[in-house]
């Protein structure tokens, strides 16, 4: 390694320390404190940036006609990134964009481990990571690295990732809930090279292959990851011919910076200065779940944010408050953390812009040591899922920086929030021939209908209906037939709207959908599902309502195939107050309040119903103008039910047609109203009432639990709620 | 041109602005003829158009019909029905139960976000879905499913069939689509259900047309396949009618030639042609069946068709003489799986606005454009913003008092005035270095998305030729072609009409498909792993009797279980 163009490093380590130090001791990135390439000649600088750009571009169109999984091959679950040497990002493809800082942790991982001289990074290798610890977000998204040469110097670095259909653990699936430790999570790649001259060692195929439940995608997968970084590199090459080497270096760390300057003067355009507050809420109720004695328990997260925005366009994010980690799989690292921040952050404001490093040198975040978005320390930690955690934290960015754009007159703008990722239902089971296809095969369930959850209000628009997923803002959740070929034996009784879910609002939240579905024609099969469970992951904006929670249902022993002879009645959707299941079926149901599951199994003709959630609302329900509601009983969003309790409508039907009673309406709302003032409680009891409450440690174990973890984690959010309760100093809360 | 002797081929291309005709004659020597669209009445503008053509060679009308021996349409009037939601309505939907939100929620919501820019797509609160056609009232779901095998798991409840039919009678559909999952791999419960509507329909003493998704469209992906068969019944049936009035008009001059109509995928079909649904996008296709018959003229087998618009840089390819194609894409907004020409676009084109951003001070063109407007260069196009034609006017490139042939004079000082404020100024240079950056911007990105499309085929580009046309083409082909590396450029003479003389060159042929899955062996010499030799073990038990035994006679004799699956 030779230094770089104005970095006189010998080695990568010092050239990492060399541009951190820079960044800090100018405040502009690796101390490029002017763009003098771009000042130069702005317009070969832009040519040079889109060349860079359309590489990864490139690089991910190719990609996505090599894999097979449908996750990466129509719902694109996948990303490109070309990176520095020292592995800061200078650009990203399209698709998950989540993964922008990810990799970069990896690489500095790998320089930092003394890769540099031992195993060594030459030209043809190839390297990959999916531990979470070292970078990654969870396991089951594998990294390939592999480093760009030009002539003997290591000029750059091409990442690519995709996301698994199975990485292999206790049970089958791609986020599982079962993992209480690291030991349980499945296949571990460590920041390894895992090949040289272009070609995998036999050991790694071996052990990777076998690692999975799913060895021919995983494959496909990767071959897609490493033609795709080879791509990149063949874009860098020439353009350093044309460059010049030199040229090229210095270029690549002013983009950087151009992002970041540019970050911030979106911050400051768009935003207003001040601080911010949001809390989240997500429950792990394992204590009738876990198979793990000691993941027996039920478990409350609060998850709250602060977000100032400074007045010299800083944006500071505080997570101080949020509680330890634990025997669960949503354990979040470092690089899952950024990936989450960015997702929301490149939708709500960098949307527009080259996207890379510079955005995270334009943010300043604090994760306090030892909760569960710091926990790298612990080598031991689950971190299948950190999403089960992190979005719904990350609800909270979006709440309080849509209510900064509507301080600012963007009132089109950001939403309020999103739901929680769900229900991805899981497991698997073997074919055994009766729906037709070939006997033993194994069918994977991974149904990705939880890609297409509904988003958040605004003030200017309902939420996006089934169509919306915080990670990933392309919703695509692709057909049923699709599905059903991927996922044998899991058939589909209904793919629908559900109803009543949606969070209420002057906007409402964007809908979700419901499937219903049989095994048929496989056994021997488990199935499981994460998704919210007994509390709101995110409340609305400005009034408005939280969508509904989930929870599981499947029916055993059923005698559906007598009904479909018989032409009877079967079901078709999950309608929870007069649900099919119970009417037509004789099965022995399980019902219950949670969607946050271990597997159960899952046997030929069980009905299991997997639903995604529906998105918050946006300002008070009773101001919805009618004609709105009237549409929301057309399109099957809200029940009439709904409507007349939480909207103050009075309707009817005739030929599916829906129309409003407005005066019906208009006194409806008044009642409503009369109703509020009347269950309302003067703020000094309420304060009184529920400071008692936690003098006298009157909770459930769960929120006990909470405010018991928080003073050994917390420095700022734990002594500032006991001076807002007017708490002793030694306060705790009773065991 | 002028030398053209009796024509033979009329070929028609109506798009949003002008309508084109070429009249060709047995030589291949052709006129082109340009009128202004008139979307209430096509048939009008069409005949301008034809006249217009006349008149270069002094002829008549009626000179030139009696000896046509062909028309071929290509064009818009599909489409604008669409647009303008001029379609059949109301259209009763019979489908399978629990799939009735189905064109609610095409895949959740992609087609809110498909066609928007890489921005956009990032930038989830601007998506927004389309209305579908059928309002849900209209839908009725019948319990029945039939599974990707073909397989039956839920047979058919008749009395659902009738009572969904008796119900959209009486709501007054005035088509009726039947479209069940799956109807592809196994249409019995189609078949079943268009006999029972029929029934329902003759007790109520109506009829209504009858459409079954499998005959339409037999293809995998519900989603895409009932917008599909949506858009024929709504779009293409009620169409017919345009066409066989087009075929009166030009029979009342004199013609006895039949008039075809250009599909998505580069043939050309009748009017009467069941499958119409195939003909809504023929767009993209005209350029790329011209870049074809330029290959077939030189001997070239491998070529890249390129288009550059007003708006948009289109690009097709042409591979071993055969135009590409894909089996999925958007039509006005609403996703479907059809065949079509395989035509890549990006919002780079000769009308695209060039901006400077405020915040950011980056340059940015398009992906809004002032389309057929121009630029600020023509001060009747109204347009305040500078696009790429304004730069091209200040470098030269195009000529003011030759714009279109003459028929718009464009003012370069005015494009001068607005190209040094909004983008000179603000970026420090000079108003001619920003007019050469903008170019070569542009250029660039048209190299780099000619490329990737190249790419994303997996080729490589040292095959192919270029064609390059369009009203931009053969001003920026040097640029967007420059250091790729390819075997040749082309330019035609006719660029700005190369579209539909491409219409000109179709072929007769109709695409005949259906989803299938069928077993593949591993090839010979590849020795299956264990996925591939599970698959095998689970195809040996379904194999017919008489088949087994073969192999497991040979299995006995000794051979390789995998050897005797081949």
């Amino acid at each position: 390694m030779s230094g770089q163009a104005g970095f006189e490093a010998g080695t990568l380590d010092e050239l990492v320390e060399l541009v951190a130090g820079r960044t800090r001791e100018s405040g502009c990135y690796a101390g490029v404190t002017e763009l003098a390439l771009r000042e130069q000649d702005p317009f070969g600088w832009e040519e040079a940036l889109i060349r860079l750009v359309g590489a990864t571009v490139g690089a991910r169109e190719v990609a996505v006609h090599i894999a097979a999984s449908p996750i990466t091959r129509s719902i694109n679950e996948t990303c490109f990134v070309l990176y520095t040497p020292d592995g800061d990002a200078v650009c990203v493809s399209t698709g998950i964009i989540v993964h922008v800082h990810t990799m970069s942790e990896d690489i500095k991982y790998m320089i930092r481990q003394g890769y540099e001289e031992f195993p060594g990074i030459r030209p043809g290798d190839i390297f990959a990571c999916n531990d979470p610890r070292l970078g990654n977000v969870h396991t089951t998204d594998v990294h390939t690295l592999v480093p760009i040469f030009y002539g003997e110097e290591l000029v750059g670095w091409a990442g690519g990732v995709t996301h698994q259909i199975d990485i292999g653990g206790a049970v089958p699936g791609h986020d599982t809930t079962v993992p209480t430790s690291r030991f349980e999570d499945g296949l571990y790649i460590t920041a390894e090279k895992i090949g040289e001259r272009g070609r995998l060692y036999p050991h790694y195929l071996e052990r990777s292959r076998s690692g999975v439940r799913t060895p021919l995608f995983y494959d496909l997968d990767e071959k897609a990851r490493i033609a795709g970084c080879e791509m990149i590199g063949r874009v860098v090459q020439p353009l350093i011919e044309q460059y010049g080497l030199d040229y090229y270096e210095r270029f690549t760390r002013e983009v950087i910076e151009f992002s970041r300057r540019n970050f911030l003067a979106r911050v400051r355009e768009r935003l207003v200065p001040g601080r911010y507050r949001a809390v989240a809420w997500e429950a792990t109720p394992f204590a009738e779940e876990a198979w793990q004695s000691h993941a027996r328990r039920d478990w409350l997260h609060a998850l709250p944010m602060e977000v100032e925005v400074t007045s010299d366009a800083v944006l500071r994010i505080d997570m101080d408050g949020n509680g330890p980690p634990g025997p669960w799989p949503w354990n979040c690292s470092y690089g899952a953390f950024e990936g989450a921040l960015w997702v929301v952050l490149v939708q709500m404001l960098g949307y527009g812009e080259v996207i890379n490093e510079g955005f995270n040198l334009a943010v300043e975040t604090h994760r306090p040591f030892g909760t569960w978005l710091n926990c790298d320390h612990l080598s031991h930690l689950s971190r299948q899922v950190p999403w089960v955690l992190s979005v719904p934290t990350f609800t909270s960015l979006y709440r309080t920086l849509t209510r900064s754009l509507f301080a600012r007159g963007f009132v089109e703008e950001g939403m309020a929030g999103y739901p929680a990722t769900g229900d991805a239902t899981q497991g698997g089971q073997l074919v055994n021939g009766r729906g037709g296809e070939p006997t033993g095969m194994y069918g994977p369930l991974t149904s990705f209908d939880f890609a297409c959850t509904g988003g958040g209000a605004n003030s200017a628009r309902d939420g996006i209906d089934h169509g919306y997923e915080m990670w990933n803002p392309e919703g695509d959740c692709d057909d049923v037939e699709s599905w059903e070929r991927l996922e044998l034996g899991f058939r589909y009784l209904a793919r629908r709207r559900k109803v009543d879910i949606a969070g209420p609002g002057r906007r409402r939240g964007g809908g979700g959908l419901e499937s219903v579905r049989v095994s048929y024609g496989a056994s021997g099969g488990t199935v499981f599902a994460h998704s919210t469970s007994y509390v709101h992951s995110c409340s609305g904006n400005f009034g408005g309502y939280p969508a509904g929670v989930s929870y599981w249902a499947q029916a055993r022993q059923t005698n559906i195939q007598e009904l479909w002879d018989g032409r009877r009645d079967y079901p078709l959707s999950d309608d929870t107050r007069r649900p099919d299941i119970e009417r037509t079926l004789t099965a022995e149901i399980e019902r219950i309040p949670r969607a946050m599951t271990y597997p159960r199994p899952l046997a030929e003709y069980d009905v299991v119903v997997s639903k995604t959630n529906a998105g918050p609302g946006c300002g008070d329900p009773l101001d919805r103008p009618l004609a709105l509601c009237a549409g929301d009983l057309d399109g099957g969003f809200y029940s009439l039910e709904t409507m007349a309790r939480v909207f103050g409508v009075a309707a009817a039907e005739e030929d599916g047609v829906w129309r409003v009673d407005e005066a019906a309406s208009r006194a409806r709302r008044e009642e409503l109203r009369r109703h509020r003032l009347a269950e309302s409680v003067a703020f000094a009891d309420f304060y009184a009432a529920e400071r008692r409450r936690l003098l006298e440690g009157d909770l459930i174990p769960p929120v006990a639990d909470v405010y018991r973890s928080l003073p050994s984690v917390s420095a700022r959010w734990w002594p500032e709620l006991k001076a807002f309760w007017q708490l002793p100093d030694d306060f705790e809360v009773a065991p | 041109m002028s030398q053209l002797a009796d024509p033979v081929i009329l070929a028609i291309d109506t798009g949003g602005t002008m309508t084109d005709t070429i009249l060709i004659d047995r030589r291949g020597h052709f006129v082109v003829g340009k009128s202004q669209t008139t979307p209430q009445h096509e048939a009008s503008g069409i005949l301008a158009s034809l006249r217009d053509a006349c008149r270069q060679v002094d002829k008549e009308l009626e000179d030139v019909c009696p000896g046509l021996e062909l028309v071929v349409y290509s064009g818009t009037i599909m489409l604008n029905r669409l647009v303008g939601r001029e379609g059949v309505t109301p259209i009763g939907l019979v489908t399978t139960a629990g799939f009735e939100d189905t064109l609610r929620m095409v895949r959740g919501d992609v087609q809110s976000w498909k066609d928007l820019s890489i921005a956009e797509r990032l930038h989830a609160v601007s998506h927004f879905p389309p209305e579908p056609l059928i309002e849900r009232r209209f839908v009725k779901g019948v319990r029945e499913r039939v599974l990707p095998t073909g397989h039956v798991m839920i047979p058919l409840y008749e009395d659902d069939v009738r009572d969904a039919a008796r119900e959209l009678v009486r709501l007054g559909a005035k088509a009726i689509v039947v479209a069940f999952l799956c109807s592809f791999a196994n249409p019995d419960h189609e078949l079943r259900a268009e006999e029972l509507v029929r029934e329902v329909l003759a007790e109520a003493g109506t009829d209504v047309p009858v459409s079954l998704a499998h005959r339409i469209h037999p293809v995998f992906g519900e989603g895409g396949r009932l917008n599909s068969v949506v858009i024929q019944v709504y779009a293409a049936e009620p169409s017919r009618e345009q066409f066989r009035t087009l075929r009166r008009e030009f029979e009342a001059a004199g013609a006895a030639a039949p008039v075809r109509i250009l599909t998505n995928y580069g043939t050309m079909v009748s009017p009467e042609y069941d499958r119409l649904v195939h003909v809504v996008k023929s767009g993209p296709t005209g350029g790329i069946l011209g870049a074809k018959f330029l290959g077939d003229v030189y001997g070239l087998g491998y070529l890249m068709a390129t288009d550059v618009g007003g708006t948009s840089f289109d690009v097709g390819a042409v591979l071993d003489g055969k135009p590409i194609l894909r089996d999925q894409g958007i039509i006005s907004r609403y996703w479907v799986n059809l065949p079509q020409v395989a035509v890549d676009s990006i919002g780079a084109g000769t009308g695209s606005y060039v901006t400077v951003d405020r915040v950011t001070g980056r340059l940015r063109i398009g992906p809004e454009s002032a389309s057929y407007r121009i630029g600020t260069a023509w001060p009747e196009g109204g347009v305040e913003t500078v696009t790429v034609n304004d730069a091209n006017v200040v470098l030269g490139y195009l000529d003011p008092d030759y714009f279109l042939g003459g028929q718009v004079k464009l003012d370069p000082e005015r494009a001068l005035a607005a190209l040094t404020a909004q983008v000179a100024e603000p970026m420090g240079v000079s108003a001619h270095d920003a007019a050469w950056g903008i170019h070569n911007l542009v250029n660039l990105q048209m190299r780099l998305f000619l490329q990737n499309s190249l790419l994303g085929m997996g080729f490589g580009p040292e095959q192919f030729h270029v064609a390059a046309f369009g009203g931009g083409g053969p001003l920026h082909a040097a640029g967007y072609t420059d250091g790729i590396g390819f075997a040749g450029v082309m330019i035609p003479a006719w660029a700005p009409g190369f579209s539909a003389f491409g219409a000109a060159c179709a072929d007769f042929g109709m695409r005949h498909e259906i989803s299938t899955s069928i077993y593949s062996p591993p090839r010979p010499g590849v020795r299956p792993g264990p996925i591939a030799l599970s698959i095998m073990q689970g195809v040996h038990q379904m194999l017919p009797p008489g088949l087994r035994a073969q192999v497991d006679e040979r299995v006995e004799r000794g051979e390789a279980f995998e050897e005797a699956m081949r």
